[in-house]
């Protein structure tokens, strides 16, 4: 016994990590924290960052999916994998340090273009606080105050490029091709998900018992209920699905099924059909911000759910422009190519 | 000193272990997203001139005649962004004309060489247009 403990001391010791601080990291970087990039040229990015300890390895969730993580004494460093605007991938490197309960550190952009307008962002600061500490919401709002047209607005969500997917969804992702089964480049509708994540604006209508919301892209609509308690039987699925809404303490709830199988973003990951969106939307004091922070409850295809957001500020004389759209151009190049067949071979890929 | 040492090491271990992460991410992904169809690396300049213009979503559409080095007439097919955000950039559908001498920057791609994606373009007078999602301001464009 007493050699065995000699031995773990040695170890510990050789690791460059005395015992007292080993011990004292595992339980201060243990939790749910919550990120701030304040990245130049956008409000501030933000997300979830959850650590947790399994056996001698240390496991790290952004946003609820996996991220690499190092942790050494006070030092930690952080992967994320994300994709600049127009859609490449790049990763940001959070290297950091634990002092008085709080991460913070500089943001290192990996593998990222010159062309991208993420490029700036390299060198920027982050700060990670415990969510506990984080003071809870309050807000005085009614619900017709989120009424009116919302600009996206460039940062806060970190996106998050890959998540915790299960061995169906792993094994279905591996199929696919964005070249040909992505929604979009068809004029198909990309989703409530897409939709409700990418910057196009849109307008909220609120009426009686009812909130009736106005996409731009794709100019989809959306109808909320909210004085629907069930989910009617008869109402047939679709890309925006079914949304049953209640209003609370200031905030606007939404939870939505009926959800027609879809992609979730860029990379192709899935929505499936038994999928529950949860979205919380939040406005600021003045009334001028909206907030959304937006879950997917999806466990036949994530381990754990998929989380977005969103900000808008509030711009009444926007106008919400015609989207119409015309699928020749896709079909036209896929002629050309000589993968026609291919993709009339691939309809199973696009239930 | 030692205790250094061993920390560096294992920092640099971890930064390999990051590097061949993101290298095979890399190759697992080419078949994901955008990487799907262009490039990343080396965006290049087309130059030639304007035969159809396409400006409808999803995305805008020029196709564009080039004459390659030796002399063969080739027909791009290049593409920006969505005109919804291109207009509230002053970029409409009479901004780039047929028979315009245009010139293309932007990612080419994978398979199809004659495919391009926007960055931006070059107009017979001079003044560059972008289609980079970035709220660049092109409002002196005229139609």
């Amino acid at each position: 016994m007493r050699s065995t403990l000699s031995l773990l001391w040695a170890s510990l010791i050789l690791m460059g990590m005395p015992v007292s601080a080993a011990i004292a990291a595992d339980a201060d970087f243990a939790g749910q924290w919550m990120i701030r990039i304040p990245a130049p040229g956008v409000v501030p990015y933000e997300g979830l960052l959850e650590i947790e300890k399994h056996g001698d390895e240390w496991l790290a969730y952004i946003e609820n999916g996996p991220a690499p993580v190092s942790i050494d004494g006070r030092q930690i460093e952080i992967t994320l994998d994300t994709r600049d605007r127009q859609g490449f991938q790049f990763d940001r490197l959070l290297e950091g340090v634990l002092e008085d309960g709080k991460m913070s550190g500089v943001l290192h952009s990996v593998g990222i273009l010159k062309t991208a307008a993420e490029y700036g962002e390299d060198g920027s600061p982050w700060t990670a606080v415990r969510m506990e500490t984080i003071p809870a919401r309050t807000s005085n709002h009614q619900l017709e105050d989120f009424a009116g047209t919302w600009v996206g607005i460039r940062g806060v969500d970190l996106r998050k490029y890959t998540m915790d997917l299960t061995p169906a969804a792993r094994e279905w992702y591996a199929g696919y091709d964005a070249r040909m089964d992505e929604p979009q480049k068809r004029c198909v509708s990309p989703g409530l998900i897409a939709t409700s994540t990418w910057i196009f604006p849109f307008e909220i209508i609120s009426s009686e018992n009812r909130l009736t919301m106005l996409y731009e892209v794709f100019g989809l609509l959306r109808r909320v209920y909210m004085n629907q308690s069930e989910m009617p039987e008869f109402y047939p699925e679709s890309s925006m699905g079914f949304s049953q809404g209640r209003f609370e303490d200031g905030e606007l709830i939404i939870e939505t099924t009926l959800l027609s199988p879809n992609t979730r973003d860029f990379n192709g990951e899935p929505v499936g059909e038994n999928t529950r969106v949860v979205e919380r939307y939040f406005l600021t004091n003045d009334g001028t911000r909206l907030n959304m922070i937006m879950v997917q409850h999806d466990p036949d295809n994530y381990l754990r759910p998929p989380i977005r957001r969103r900000a808008w500020d509030k711009n009444d004389d926007s106008m919400i422009f015609p989207f119409e759209c015309d699928p020749d151009s896709f079909f036209r190049q896929l002629y050309t190519e000589g993968r026609m067949q291919e993709y009339i071979d691939r309809s199973y890929r696009r239930p | 000193m030692t205790s250094l040492f061993f920390r560096n090491l294992k920092l640099n271990t971890y930064r390999l272990l990051i590097v061949s992460f993101i290298l095979l991410a890399g190759n697992s992904s080419a078949h994901h997203s955008y990487v799907a169809e262009f490039e990343a690396d080396n965006p290049t300049t087309i130059e030639g001139v304007v035969k159809e213009v396409w400006f409808k979503n999803p995305h805008v559409r020029y196709y564009i005649e080039v004459t390659d080095e030796d002399g063969n007439v080739v027909i791009w097919d290049t593409r920006g962004l969505t005109p919804v955000k291109l207009v509230r950039q002053g970029w409409t559908r009479k901004t780039i004309k047929v028979g315009d001498h245009v010139k293309v920057f932007g990612h080419t791609g994978r398979t199809n060489k004659t495919i391009m994606s926007i960055l931006d373009i070059t107009l017979p007078d001079g003044r560059v247009l972008t289609s980079r999602s970035v709220a660049y301001d092109i409002k002196d464009v005229e139609e």
